[in-house]
């Protein structure tokens, strides 16, 4: 028995022992990998340290640990805390500041946040991640690839037929004096505040089947926007009422920098098999959202996605021992996702783009930012939704087997009805976790995703020679159309395959502690220009591999 | 036996024909690359102005896409490229550069200042646009 121990003391010292990470071109820290089932996380082994190693082809090297904590004190019923903390050296990343200290090893935070839970409601108040749909890989308003959101959550089952989920984030405080007109917060080198507001309601006709409505807006800014609170408002009625505010309290609402975002997904199944979906309509302001106006073309996207587990088919099949248990915990899923140019690109007036970290300057037509600036703002994992962007689509396909699949709740965004349907369910705990997949992603990048510069001034260079420009003639300087329509990927600038091969086993178990192993193989081939005559294609392959301590 | 291997057969061949098919259609985009090199004594700001197949023929329908520099400002004496990709089967398509130097009485550029004349490029097309001075370029 020493020698377990010790092993333990070690790898306890050596804290957070490993989790398998993901990376970007300009390798941001804390991107959350996305496993789907794969994941980590299955019912109480919430809490885990790892430490890990990365190494790819292109000279990166990372060593990584990550320790996440949820403590639940059995005297506060309900009551929990969640706390990530990892540190990270990279030489393809300069920490800088504080951390040149360090040898460059910077620590990090991921999510952190208090919450309540009953099978009635749930409450979450802190960093933390978000997404909007059931989705396995993407999601189109709030996705959690590049890491957790300071945000209010509250879920509530209103009754077995209808939930409610609110989410109120800031992705980003407001720093400095609040104008409408943001060009005036520009010019003194201020940094606005970016906020998420969503108001989604969940119906269901029978328990497996879930049809959400959201009703969403991202506006820029002070961050509390009292008119935006209000959980009983529609945000359509609300930015329309801005002129009857104005007359009657002598201001506005401070809404002219809004963009409202309207969303439905779905997710149907039971008993291992289920699809799901996601569609979203972006667009800059009320009047526009009702797709009258042809001189935006629409800014969509959608997400479509099932899985199926192995047990759907044992069930009925009976097949021998042996082969049960490798059939029944077999699963594959399948997900497509696409959006259409423009989407989470930025208004006329004022800068909507749909991501952390922007251009931070006015941007001047007469002395356009160059490729190079737009594609750092654009970079992958920089989107508050679908990681990479608009005008873009992926397909994901894996198949995997865990021993504990029966156990393994869906990856979703947990709604407070599957929480209430949930909490009847049996639950066993497995003794050892296996785990394998293999996974494979296709994406395509399109032509003019460029979502700082505004998309008619990308179509009318007229219209940057001479704004008073009247093209349709009609006197009307403000309503000439375009002949663009809404564009899925005319032209493909970029595509890229990957595959991984990810493999997680336990090691040994002492008490309540697990160690275990995980490592990743991830073959990455990227084209640009692809099918024209200068394609050219880069490979890159990257080996992860973590030692895991868990515990529950 | 041979019912199975012929139904074998059968399936091959289907997956094989469906392949060749899909190679078959795939997409395939035109190509043309150009470049711009700076020969007056300013530094320069440049975007590219493209009219792909896109475009519509009357004025207010007119397309004229605007391509983001490469690099910015473009020194003196160095050289850029943009890569023009348009959907294949198309032919032709226009391009031309608008520019301006650096104006230091007013510490600023304008992108607008002028502009080359619009050039047909063909798939596989590799032009570069000579700026002598703000009215002066050739193009080889």
């Amino acid at each position: 028995m020493k020698k377990p121990f010790l092993l333990i003391i070690l790898f306890t010292l050596a804290l957070p022992v490993f989790g398998i990470i993901d990376t970007n071109d300009y390798y941001d820290i804390n991107l959350v990998e996305k496993n789907g089932t794969f994941n980590f996380e299955s019912y109480k082994r919430s809490n885990y340290s790892y430490l890990f190693g990365g190494f790819d082809t292109n000279g990166y090297t990372e060593i990584l640990g990550r320790m996440r904590l949820n403590i639940g004190p059995p005297e506060l019923i309900g009551f929990y805390l969640v706390s990530e903390i990892l540190f990270s050296n990279s030489d393809k990343r300069d920490a800088g500041g504080e951390f040149e200290k360090t040898g460059n090893t910077m620590l990090f935070y991921g999510e952190a946040y208090i919450g309540f839970k009953n099978k009635w409601t749930s409450v979450k108040f802190g960093f933390q991640n978000l997404i909007s749909s059931d989705a396995i890989y993407h999601r189109l308003l709030l996705d959690d690839y590049s890491g957790p959101i300071f945000a209010l959550r509250w879920s509530q089952l209103l009754s077995r037929y209808v939930d409610m989920d609110f989410i109120y984030s800031f992705i980003r405080p407001h720093q400095g004096e609040w104008s409408p007109n943001l060009t005036t917060l520009y010019k003194k080198s201020e940094l606005y505040g970016k906020s998420l507001f969503v108001k989604k309601f969940n119906f269901r006709p029978l328990p497996w089947i879930r049809i959400g409505l959201s009703d969403s807006v991202y506006f820029l800014g002070e961050n509390f926007n009292i008119w935006f609170m209000n959980p009983f408002s529609i945000y359509f009625i609300t930015l329309s009422l801005n002129k009857f505010y104005d007359e009657k309290f002598g201001s506005g609402l401070n809404t002219g920098a809004s963009d409202l975002k309207i969303g439905l997904d779905f997710q149907i199944g039971f008993n291992g098999w289920r699809v799901y979906g996601e569609f979203l309509v972006d667009d800059s302001d009320a009047f526009f959202l009702m797709f009258k106006y042809p001189i935006f073309p629409n800014r969509i996207g959608a997400v479509l996605g099932g899985e199926i587990r192995g047990y759907l088919f044992t069930r009925y099949l009976k097949p021998p021992k042996v082969a049960e248990f490798f059939l029944k915990n077999l699963y594959i899923n399948f997900e497509y996702a696409i959006t259409s140019k423009y989407v989470y690109s930025r208004d006329h007036v004022c800068n909507y783009e749909y991501v952390r970290e922007e251009y931070q300057k006015a941007y001047d037509p007469r002395n356009p930012i160059s490729q190079t600036e737009l594609d750092r703002v654009q970079r992958v994992g920089n989107f508050i939704g679908y990681m990479y962007g608009n005008n873009a689509d992926s397909i994901d396909i894996a198949v995997g087997w865990r021993n504990d699949l029966e156990r393994t709740k869906d990856y979703g965004a947990e709604y407070q009805t599957d929480v209430y349907y949930d909490s009847f369910k049996k639950k066993k705990f497995v003794d050892r976790l296996f785990k394998f997949q293999l996974h494979y992603r296709h994406y395509r990048l399109g032509d003019e995703r460029n979502i700082v510069a505004p998309y008619y001034m990308n179509e009318h260079y007229y219209y940057d020679v001479d704004p008073d420009l009247d093209s349709d003639g009609d006197g009307v300087k403000d309503n000439d159309t375009s002949n663009r329509e809404t564009e899925f990927l005319r032209v493909v600038l970029e595509e890229g395959n990957i595959f991984d091969i990810n493999f997680y086993s336990d090691i040994f178990r002492i008490t309540r502690f697990v160690v275990g192993i995980e490592t990743k193989f991830n073959f990455h081939w990227r084209t640009r220009l692809p099918r024209t005559s200068v394609e050219s294609t880069d490979f890159v392959f990257r080996w992860e591999i973590a030692s895991v301590i868990t515990w529950f | 036996m041979s019912m199975k291997k012929n139904l074998n057969l059968f399936f091959i061949g289907l997956i094989v024909f469906a392949a060749l098919c899909s190679t078959g259609c795939a997409v395939r985009y035109n190509h043309a690359r150009v470049g711009i090199v700076n020969n007056y004594d300013k530094n320069m700001v440049y975007v590219g102005l493209f009219i792909d197949e896109q475009s519509g023929d009357a004025s207010g329908d007119m397309i004229v896409k605007v391509a983001p520099p490469a690099r910015r400002p473009l020194p003196v004496g160095e050289r850029d490229y943009l890569d023009l990709v348009w959907g294949g089967g198309y032919g032709s398509v226009k391009f031309a550069f608008s520019f301006g130097f650096y104006d230091a009485s007013e510490d600023s550029y304008n992108v607008y200042d002028c502009s080359t004349d619009y050039l047909e490029l063909e798939e596989g097309d590799e032009k570069v646009f000579r700026i002598d001075s703000t009215d002066d370029y050739f193009v080889n």
